[in-house]
């Protein structure tokens, strides 16, 4: 999240899109804090959950129709003129000026300019601004020219009107428009808002647009970077920020660096080239990429050997490696061996059924968890006979949270320390052990190897500490950070670190091979002190006090600890907080500068400057908060696989057509083709899969089941497997309470306990209705022996191997069934 | 004597979320049950000899001040009152009352006649086949005894469950009252908080956002022993008149016989 | 809201038995000081009857109990409001 939980009780309004009472209780709390202080809450979600029953107004919308929605507002707020005018002008590239040539999805009836058919994908030379004569966008402050982004924003959105929003999302028009005039108040100086999502927005085949929108509608309210405002992503899991900053993801290297392309990237330089943009904090990208490469090779990397970049992986494309490709690839016999550490893809993952399949057609398959998982187990799947799986299956016993030492970062970017409460048992390692042995038992085996791509292995160091295959996780720490590789020296020679020193701040960091580091991002959580100790920052533990409201004693926040990011965007044009009420950080022309010499003047306040802190909002570029972006700006203009501004398509499933254009689901969506019938879709509108269904978490269990279901204490919490039916469709179908119910899709069955409630209604969608219904995955075979409701049947069997175009993420929020009475 | 301890669970700002269920399991070592099905979340219907503190959910239409469902969301516990019915039933004293006002059951006096049970106005107290004794939330007497708080208190991530003394909590809780009725949650009330009203005031009292009804809660709760007094002196006056007769039948038997 | 305490049936007996022993007992003593000498039978019965019976009536107490060991207890406590204790 650009923002801090803490920070969310200074909100005057906060819309909440994911679940967040039930999947982010902690966090809650902040909520509840906003709530004691006059805030107002709206839960938008097509279930009534928990959230809803916090939450002042809950507007229930049809699953998939995000878009419609932040279209819909933002559609409102120009026509009511209900947003920040000051701040769209100067801190947004609404005011720039596009090519001629581009034309929008309501000029093109659903699509952008440079659509092939043939190749599924755009042609994106026409998304461009115009540029004048140095090179530089430009502009229209006035926003009236027809050709700046803000007129094609009006004109994309002009046809997310409240009946439309109505007709395509099933809500209410004087309810939508109830929601829209409080949410949309929050625009301007003296009022901010805050929207949280999860994945709600995340799974779907728009689920990259989807957040866009949301992040569109803040910039166009002047909500980021203030105080009660920003876009509260909430992340599922208490690491999985860490896990994405350190980039265990296909596409990216840590510290959001893109992953080479073989074929495009096939050097350093050339890579470096094309990957680094003319402006923004990003020009930097050479030194983070060779401070990460040292960090990888150490000594073994040098200026002569492009610092070892020829040992790095390359992908063969960019249309390739992700989680449901890797299924497919592992179901065709392309991937032969599988390593799942703390992870159980046979209930977990989309189109659970398929990825079952595949795994039971691997050589080998190592499980690395903490219990037999039903991933472990693959092979004794219900119905499967054990004789037709050839699998060799390894299972290493992990150790969980409370055995481990290490780092957590959470979803408000803040790296937490954690200590281990006790050793794991007998022989098992944590996952860093774990892989240090591994890694080191390769090295003994590639020790002969004179082939030049295994010299980058060989060469990697992965001792950390005194015992080889026991990392001492600090060190670990230490390394993420970066360190000087020899003594580094200011051009007055002054000794700014001797080697080995860790690196203050990644503004030191450089890309002659003098500094390492692991993950530019988290540089400065650990320095060194004066008399040589090592401090970690992440084990800090000074709480809130006075004014440091956020805590920054408290852990380390990515990055440099700036708590609020695009905190510049709190203060106007001059450097003086848009309100008083709103204030965050503020130029103060008589603070010393960065050195004696220099000009007084710095960015102070109640965090840490998002930004130069010496740079004078007068000065050039000091009137730009955007610090990463190119262009420094927001971006309504914001280019990605399926179009510069986010269009409402449907989900490839769908019950009804595309009522906002004849394009029915995204053009550029990926879909997959798996053999032997195992992908399956419905057709639009299809009568043997009339209902929609949304896939969802609880509070009381945990992803796949692992951490919860074989914990009596977790397990008794709930019953069995549910499905969370209408009254309504209950009286249909003829179904009680209680009763055995057989949910069905194309790939697949489950057979769950019929929950009858009042907190899902059916939706009207374009006069017709739609019945939705809701389905927890937490369930596998596996659980407590003596609690049959810890087992069920995997809900993830009923969804299909489809993604987004950019990131490839499934769509399990929004996609068809049917429901039948009984065991079927 | 010290001065008495409660509870304060103020549902207006319970998310369901359980961690109070389960830190109580976990502190008291409850070990494993199979849960109800209820038609909710909810994994219990009522209190068990395994469950000490229960989340209740209760949807509710047109609850909510704005007209549209509510969905209530209310940790039940043990009210420990200030004349607690199950107290004044027990035929060994295995029920006492702590110096802080909290009523706990000794679980090595108790020999599980399962009175107690009876005489809860609220269905509080269960017995437990295993061990053959009553039990119910001890207010985590071990805890309070050593400085801490009860484990659902601490677990409860919006402090809805608060911890402290009575009268402390009382103040506050009035002012929550007062506040919540500003923000047009008219039914908003106290439940056991005054001392003057039923049962001597509930050491554990609660904040509801809808009548006591609707949350299934007595909204008159009295001991059920006070039936007894009546049902007694029928009783009684029976025996007495059945004894008159049958003095009277005997005598005549004997007049006449002679 | 309120609990059943499970009470079964060595309790059902025990009220039975227990008014059965009860009455004996209470018309053997009205046949006794009221009667004539041609209710001595009855009185004599009606002694008889209800000492056993009292004892088998505190046995079924005894076992109904969770901890039966653990009878003595409620000897040991007398709240003179409550009738499980004038009871026991």
């Amino acid at each position: 999240m650009t923002t801090n939980l803490i920070d969310l009780q200074h909100s005057d309004v906060i819309m909440i899109t994911s679940n967040m009472a039930e999947n982010h209780p902690v966090g809650f709390q902040w909520v509840m804090k906003a709530k004691e202080r006059g805030a107002k809450v709206i839960h938008v979600d097509p279930r009534y959950t928990r959230t809803s029953a916090a939450a002042d107004i809950h507007m229930p919308l049809r699953s998939g129709t995000n878009i419609a929605f932040f279209g819909g507002l933002m559609n409102y707020a120009m026509q009511k003129n209900l947003y920040f005018k000051e701040y769209v002008v100067h801190y947004t590239n609404a005011s720039f000026l596009l090519d001629p040539a581009f034309k929008n999805a309501t000029d093109l009836n659903g699509l952008f300019t440079g659509y092939d058919g043939s190749k599924k994908s755009y042609d994106r030379s026409s998304w461009k601004y115009q540029l004048d004569g140095e090179g530089n966008p430009r502009r229209d402050l006035t926003l009236r020219d027809p050709l700046t982004v803000f007129q094609h924003l009006r004109r994309q959105y002009s046809r997310y009107t409240p009946a439309m929003v109505e007709r395509v999302c099933g809500i209410p028009k004087a309810k939508f428009e109830e929601v829209a005039q409080l949410y949309c108040g929050t625009s301007g100086p003296e009022k901010t808002g805050t929207i949280t999502y999860a994945l709600n927005l995340t799974q779907h085949t728009n689920g990259v647009e989807n957040i866009r929108a949301l992040c569109m509608l803040q910039l166009l309210l002047g909500n980021i970077g203030r105080p009660g405002g920003g876009v509260t992503a909430l992340r599922g899991h208490a690491n999985v920020q860490g896990a994405t900053d350190l980039e265990l993801l296909y596409h990216e290297l840590p510290g959001y660096l893109p992953m080479p392309l073989r074929d495009a990237h096939p050097d350093l330089k050339t890579y470096l080239e094309k990957e680094t943009p003319k402006g923004g904090f990003w020009v930097n990208r050479p030194k983070f990429m060779v401070s990460l490469l040292k960090a990888f090779y150490d000594d073994a990397a040098t200026k002569d050997n492009d610092f070892g970049y020829q040992w790095i992986p390359k992908r063969a494309s960019a249309d390739a490696y992700s989680h449901q490709h890797m299924f497919v690839d592992m179901y065709n016999g392309i991937i032969k061996g599988f390593l799942a550490d703390g992870q159980n893809p046979a209930v977990g993952g989309p189109n659970a059924k398929l990825a079952r399949a595949a795994m039971q057609r691997l050589d080998w398959l190592v499980v690395v968890d903490i219990f037999l998982t039903e991933t472990a187990e693959v092979w004794q799947e219900p119905g499967v006979n054990p004789k037709d799986v050839k699998t060799e299956v390894f299972f290493i016993p992990a150790a969980p949270a409370a055995e481990k030492d290490g780092s957590l970062t959470n979803t408000m970017r803040l790296i937490q320390w954690h200590e281990k409460a006790v050793d794991p048992p007998g022989d098992v390692q944590t996952d860093a052990q774990f892989f240090c042995t591994l890694a080191h038992r390769l090295q003994k085996m590639y020790a002969g190897s004179t082939k030049e791509r295994d010299k980058g292995f060989r060469a990697a160091n992965f001792t950390y500490g005194a015992k080889p295959d026991h990392p001492e996780m600090v060190e670990v720490l230490k390394e993420i950070n970066g360190v000087a590789t020899e003594d580094i020296s200011d051009k007055d020679g002054k000794v700014l670190y001797r080697k080995g020193q860790p690196i203050n701040s990644f503004a030191q960091l450089t890309d002659d091979g003098k500094t390492t580091s692991g993950c530019w991002i988290y540089t400065g959580v650990t320095v060194e002190s004066p008399d040589g100790k090592l401090i970690n920052k992440a084990a800090s533990r000074k709480p809130a006090e006075g004014t440091d409201y956020l805590a920054h004693g408290w852990g380390f926040a990515w990055p440099a600890n700036r708590r609020i990011l695009y905190n510049r965007a709190s203060a106007d044009l001059t450097g003086k907080p848009w309100s008083e009420k709103k204030k965050l950080i503020w130029w103060d022309p008589s603070a010393p500068g960065a050195k004696p010499e220099d000009k007084p003047g710095k960015w102070v306040g109640l965090d840490v400057p998002d930004f130069n802190a010496f740079l004078a909002p007068d000065a050039k570029n000091g009137d730009k908060p955007f610090i990463m972006r190119a262009d420094l700006v927001g971006g309504f203009f914001g280019p990605l696989n399926d179009g510069p501004f986010p269009e409402h398509y449907e989900p490839v499933e769908s019950p009804t057509k595309n009522l906002l254009s004849r394009q029915q689901i995204n053009p550029v969506a990926k879909i997959w083709k798996v053999p032997d019938q195992k992908n399956e879709l419905a057709p639009v509108g299809s009568k043997d899969y009339p209902y929609v269904i949304t896939t969802y978490r609880l509070t009381e269990h945990h992803l796949s089941g692992v951490m919860s279901r074989y914990l009596p204490m977790l397990a008794e919490l709930h019953h069995s497997h549910f499905a969370e039916i209408s009254h309504e469709l209950a009286k249909e179908l003829g179904i009680q309470n209680g009763e055995k119910v057989t949910v069905v899709s194309p790939r697949g069955k489950v057979h769950v306990t019929a929950m009858v409630t009042n907190r899902i209604k059916p939706f009207t969608i374009d006069g017709k209705t739609v019945h939705l219904i809701g389905v927890p995955w937490h369930w596998g075979w596996k659980g407590v022996e003596q609690l049959p409701g810890s087992k069920g049947d995997i809900t993830n069997d009923l969804s299909s191997t489809v993604g987004d175009p950019n990131v490839f993420i499934q769509e399990t929020k929004a996609f068809v069934c049917n429901v039948k009475k009984g065991v079927v | 004597m010290a001065r008495t301890l409660a509870m304060f669970t103020d549902t207006s700002l319970c998310i369901g979320c359980r961690a109070c269920q389960v830190a109580c399991k976990q502190w008291n070592e409850l070990g494993l049950e199979t849960p109800e099905w209820t038609g909710t979340y909810q994994n219990h219907a009522h209190f068990t000899e395994k469950t000490f503190r229960l989340v209740r959910f209760i949807e509710a239409p047109g609850a909510k001040p704005n007209g549209d469902l509510a969905w209530l969301l209310m940790s039940d516990v043990c009210k420990h009152c200030a004349q607690a019915g199950c107290l004044d039933a027990c035929p060994t004293g295995a029920i006492y009352r702590t110096e802080h006002g909290t009523v706990n059951i000794n679980q090595d006096v108790c020999n599980g006649c399962r009175y107690c049970v009876a005489s809860c106005p609220f269905g509080v107290v269960s017995f437990n086949e295993q061990t053959g004794t009553a039990k119910k939330c001890t207010f985590c007497n071990d805890r309070i005894h050593n400085g801490l708080g009860p484990a659902c208190a601490k677990a409860c991530p919006t402090d809805s469950i608060q911890f402290g003394f009575r009268d402390d909590l009382v103040a506050k809780a009035n002012k929550r009252v007062e506040t919540l009725k500003g923000m047009g949650f008219k039914d908003a009330q106290l439940y056991g908080a005054d001392s003057g009203g039923f049962l001597g005031g509930l050491n554990a009292f609660f904040l509801l956002l809808a009548r006591p009804a609707t949350y299934n809660l007595p909204e008159h709760p009295k001991l059920p022993q006070r039936n007894v007094v009546v049902d007694s002196l029928l009783s009684i006056g029976s025996a007495i008149l059945v004894g008159v007769g049958a003095m009277l039948a005997f005598r005549a038997r004997g007049k006449g016989g002679e | 809201m309120l609990k059943v305490p499970g009470w079964e049936m060595s309790i059902v007996w025990y009220f039975f038995l227990g008014g059965i022993a009860g009455g004996a007992y209470f018309t053997a003593a009205i046949a006794d000081n009221f009667g004539s000498s041609r209710d001595r039978a009855v009185a004599r019965v009606g002694y008889l009857l209800s000492l056993p019976l009292v004892a088998v009536c505190g046995v079924l107490l005894i076992v109904d109990l969770g901890v039966p060991a653990r009878f003595m207890n409620m000897m040991l406590h007398f709240k003179f409001w409550d009738p499980m204790s004038i009871g026991a």
